[in-house]
């Protein structure tokens, strides 16, 4: 089911939590809301299951109008961050409890049990109290009941956030799994960027209300439309270009012919106006053959990959070497260390 | 855990521990073996049994309508004060919550003039000489006492509703009426049973009510008092206590087992949220219909305490007068300052050894801590009449009570009779007021706090004075609160163990009641209610000092900065 959100604006009391969001998630989509806590994700997350009240805006599904519908009849199921299950019921009630609301009948209802706990794998603890079980097994406790509605919507509230790094990554890998097998759009909150990019189609970042940037995974993180995304889509070097001229001699670099101002002015971009050059450390190339120099200030080394920081005119950049232990790179803090810009693609955003 | 262990503390807990079985347990079991041991069989079945049966029918029979009563209103009052949004909830909120300040009486004062033999409902509009005294009157001052109390528990716990049970049912399309049967009332059990079981135990130990309002009706707690001050049957009272007690300890322990057995609480979420936003209309209304019918209830019995109070004969006359207050300024001063007296410091010295006890058993592992617990915890099972019985009967021999078994011949050191006794008794009575909220923050403290302390080279003694002490300090106040409230309002566990010269306001207000004097009784009950707020004030002034400067300090700046405005403007 798609849908459509118009100039969406929330507020609690003076406080707006969601400030004039427009959206488009088509059908079949799974989008990302991703920001950092106090965004306004979960509030427009919230919005959209008609948990509550809608300030301004309207909000359509399949073109028809729904702003207006109570959140019963918008078949818009949520799975929350505590997974809110009823801890008064056993796993099988949980589950059960939206198909008893729609009056199936009960071997039904057991059968759909069953086979949406196979699906979770968690066949067989039928009859658990919720509280003996793990985080895990709770929030596929949790998805298993807002599945087996048969929702036209899935919304996601940070599910996975309450569990720990190695499952988090089993789980997504297994909630992107059925939702793609049940092809049911979806809405998933989650200030994670890893998660978000693992996990979505497209991903809507948001900042205080407002969301900066609608895009696919590749598109935010590789142009991101300013600083804030930049910043929050992973780790970001961003040089401005136009203030030092030794800085500038940046612009100077690469092939004869090739340099980074004329692939500047090739690509169209207003120097001018977007004054600040954004890139990623796997740009930043180590070498004895380096083109700029700079001093090492910081370094860490996680598993195969190390990260260099090095002060360059008073600018940070960050490098990641690959592969170090078989790259022979050395580098200690206070070495004066050479490196490459390999710009695949030009990103400059405004200041 | 190695560490220099500090014997003050070791020392502090079993001396307190020792005094708690002396003065809390000593005096309980006094009752059942005074009880069981004096009289004989014949005539115990011949005449005391059928008493005590009829009583304990009669006190069951109200106490179980009270306690529906006042479990639905407070529930229904906890929903519609916080989960509806309508204009005028605040100042609600607050008027509800005025039975706790004021003298148990205020209702039964409020009934008798209205319903009284000269009450104006009943004689002045309706012409009759006889007045519905008994049963129904005191369910109806009984259930809206308590519902305050019902209210309180079951709201305290409502502000804490974790409302995504409920979303999650709503979004998987439940009507908001299934969400509220099967969902939100499912997961209040808890709460509501500690109400209806605290609500039921205050029911049973009330013999205010049935003394002043319930004519030929009496319960066995009334019956009780009766008993010993008018019939000077200590046997019969003992036996009534003891019967008296089971139903209530019953009620103790199912309150015990139940409170805090709800974890699904939200800890991020605060009461601003927890609105239903959509309710149908008519249910509104009618929540909202029944919360005003009630604190209009609460609300009427002050508004005639204070016309009483200042009405010349009520019944007779009822023109305006300052006699009453003259009277009490000039003459009857003397027991408002007794209360004082003996609330301030009764609720300084039980808060402090309450919060200190909790800190000693939640965080060292001295031996007995549990049964410690729950001998400090009994009184709050024990109907406050039935403890008075046991000082009654155990403090009355020399030595503190057990001289009268083991050294007759000794020079008798006697407590009942002084004044230190109502001390002891309140104190050791309202012990558990303190030991509850030091748990309650115990639980929000981080347990390596202290061993940080330790960590750093602090000795246990050191850890205790810079580290502990200071953070107890919240339970200590909210304990000090409401000792300081209770003690000034109660009557029941020191009504047998005043004397003329200590005698409380409380007291005189029942004294004055029971001789029918309206007036008089209603202007006490009302100063001693205002006595009661004001004192609470000052306390709360110096607890929040802080708060409040910085918000004078604020004002201050927003004053000056009005005068500066127009300076600007100018320039």
């Amino acid at each position: 089911m798609g849908i459509e959100l118009r100039e969406i604006t929330q507020k609690y009391g003076e406080l707006t939590a969601v400030n004039n969001v427009n959206l488009f998630i088509e059908d079949g989509e799974m989008l990302a809301l991703l920001g950092p806590s106090g965004c306004g994700k979960t509030t427009l997350l919230k919005t959209i299951a008609g948990l509550l009240p809608l300030y301004r805006g309207k909000i359509c599904f399949n073109n028809e109008d729904i702003s207006k519908w109570e959140a019963q009849k918008r078949n818009a199921a949520m799975v929350f961050q505590n997974y809110a299950l009823f801890p008064h019921m056993s796993v099988e009630e949980n589950i059960a409890y939206g198909l008893k609301i729609r009056k199936n009948n009960k071997s039904q209802t057991m059968a759909k049990v069953d086979e949406i706990l196979n699906k979770v794998e968690l066949s067989g603890l039928n009859h658990r109290k919720i509280s003996e079980l793990s985080g895990g097994q709770q929030q596929r406790v949790a998805l298993a009941r807002a599945l087996v509605i048969e929702p036209s919507i899935l919304l996601f509230d940070e599910p996975l956030s309450n569990l720990d790094q190695r499952l988090r990554i089993a789980m997504r890998q297994k909630i992107r799994e059925i939702q793609q097998e049940y092809g049911i759009t979806s809405i998933y909150v989650t200030h994670d960027q890893e998660e978000a990019m693992s996990i979505s189609d497209r991903i809507a970042v948001m900042k205080d209300g407002i969301i900066e940037q609608i895009g696919t995974a590749d598109q935010v993180y590789l142009k991101p439309q300013n600083r804030f995304v930049a910043e929050f889509m992973g780790i970001a070097n961003i040089v401005k270009l136009g203030e030092n001229q030794e800085l500038d001699r940046i612009l100077e670099s690469g092939n004869p012919g090739s340099s980074l101002r004329s692939r500047i002015l090739d690509g169209g971009w207003d120097m001018l106006k977007h004054r600040l050059l954004v890139f990623r450390p796997e740009d930043v190339e180590i070498g004895e053959a380096g083109e700029f120099e700079g001093t090492v200030i910081w370094q860490e080394t996680i598993g195969s990959v190390k990260m260099v920081t090095i002060d360059y005119l008073g600018n940070k950049i960050i490098a990641e070497i690959r592969n170090y232990y078989k790259s022979g790179i050395k580098c200690a803090n206070g070495d004066r260390i050479r490196f490459n810009l390999d710009l695949n693609e030009i990103h400059l955003i405004d200041d | 855990m190695k560490f220099k262990q500090s014997y003050l503390l070791k020392i502090f807990y079993w001396l307190l521990s020792l005094s708690i079985i002396y003065f809390i347990v000593l005096p309980v079991c006094s009752v059942f073996i005074y009880g069981i041991a004096s009289g004989s069989e014949a005539e115990f079945f011949k005449q005391i049994l059928p008493r005590v049966w009829k009583h304990m029918k009669n006190s069951l029979q109200v106490a179980m309508a009270v306690t529906f009563i006042s479990t639905s209103f407070g529930l229904l009052a906890s929903i519609t004060l916080w989960r509806i949004k309508f204009w005028g909830r605040r100042i609600m909120r607050i008027l509800v919550l005025m039975p706790l300040i004021s003298p148990p009486f205020v209702g039964s004062v409020a009934f008798i003039m209205l319903f009284g033999k000269r009450g104006l409902i009943t004689h002045s509009f309706l012409g009759l000489e006889v007045s519905p005294f008994g049963y129904y009157g005191i369910v109806t001052m009984q259930s809206i006492g308590l519902a305050t109390l019902a209210y309180l528990l079951i709201s305290s716990a409502i502000k804490k509703t974790d409302v995504s049970h409920e979303e999650a049912a709503r979004s998987l399309g439940a009507s908001e009426r299934d969400i509220f049967l099967s969902i939100t009332l499912p997961l209040m059990i808890p709460e509501i049973t500690v109400a209806a079981m605290l609500v039921f135990l205050a029911s049973m130990s009330d013999f205010g009510t049935p003394i002043i309002i319930g004519g030929g009706f009496q319960t066995l707690a009334s019956d009780l008092y009766i008993q010993i001050t008018g019939l000077y049957n200590m046997k019969t009272a003992s036996i009534s206590g003891i019967f008296l007690f089971i139903p209530c300890f019953i009620a103790f322990f199912i309150q015990r087992y139940y409170s805090g057995k709800n974890m699904v609480y939200s800890h991020s979420i605060s009461g601003e949220f927890i609105e239903y936003y959509r309710v149908k209309k008519a249910v509104k209304l009618l929540l909202i219909l029944l919360s005003c019918v009630f604190v209009f209830f609460v609300f009427l019995q002050y508004a005639f305490i204070v016309i009483g109070a200042f009405t010349e004969h009520w019944g007779y006359n009822y023109s305006f007068t300052l006699r009453h207050l003259e009277n009490i300024l000039s003459k009857e001063a003397a027991p408002f300052v007794n209360s004082i007296k003996l609330a301030v410091p009764v609720a300084l010295v039980s808060s402090i050894l309450g919060v200190l006890l909790a800190y000693i058993i939640k965080s060292k592992s001295y031996p007995l801590s549990k049964q410690i617990d729950f001998f400090t915890t009994l009184p709050a099972s024990v109907p406050g009449i039935l403890l008075g019985i046991g000082y009654l009967v155990t403090f009355k021999y020399p030595l503190l009570g057990i001289g009268g078994f083991v050294l007759s011949e000794l020079e008798p050191v006697i407590l009942l009779g002084t004044g230190v006794i109502i001390y002891l008794i309140c104190i050791y009575r309202y012990l558990y007021v303190g030991l509850k909220s030091g748990y309650a923050l115990m639980e929000h403290v981080n347990p390596n706090l202290e061993i940080a302390a330790i960590n750093l080279g602090a000795s246990e003694r050191r850890v205790f004075f810079d580290i502990i002490f200071p953070m107890l300090t919240p339970a200590f106040n909210v304990a000090f609160l409401k000792n300081f409230s209770s003690t000034m309002t109660t009557l029941g566990a020191i009504i047998f163990l005043l004397l003329p010269r200590n005698k409380v306001a409380v007291q005189q207000i029942f004294q004055v009641m029971t001789s029918s004097e309206i007036g008089a009784a209603a202007m006490m009950a009302l100063m001693l209610s205002m006595l009661s707020l004001v004192f609470l004030g000052i306390f709360q002034l110096f607890i929040n000092h802080e708060d409040i400067s910085k918000y004078l300090r604020g004002c201050c700046q927003w004053v000056s900065s009005l005068g500066k405005l127009p300076k600007n403007t100018e320039s």
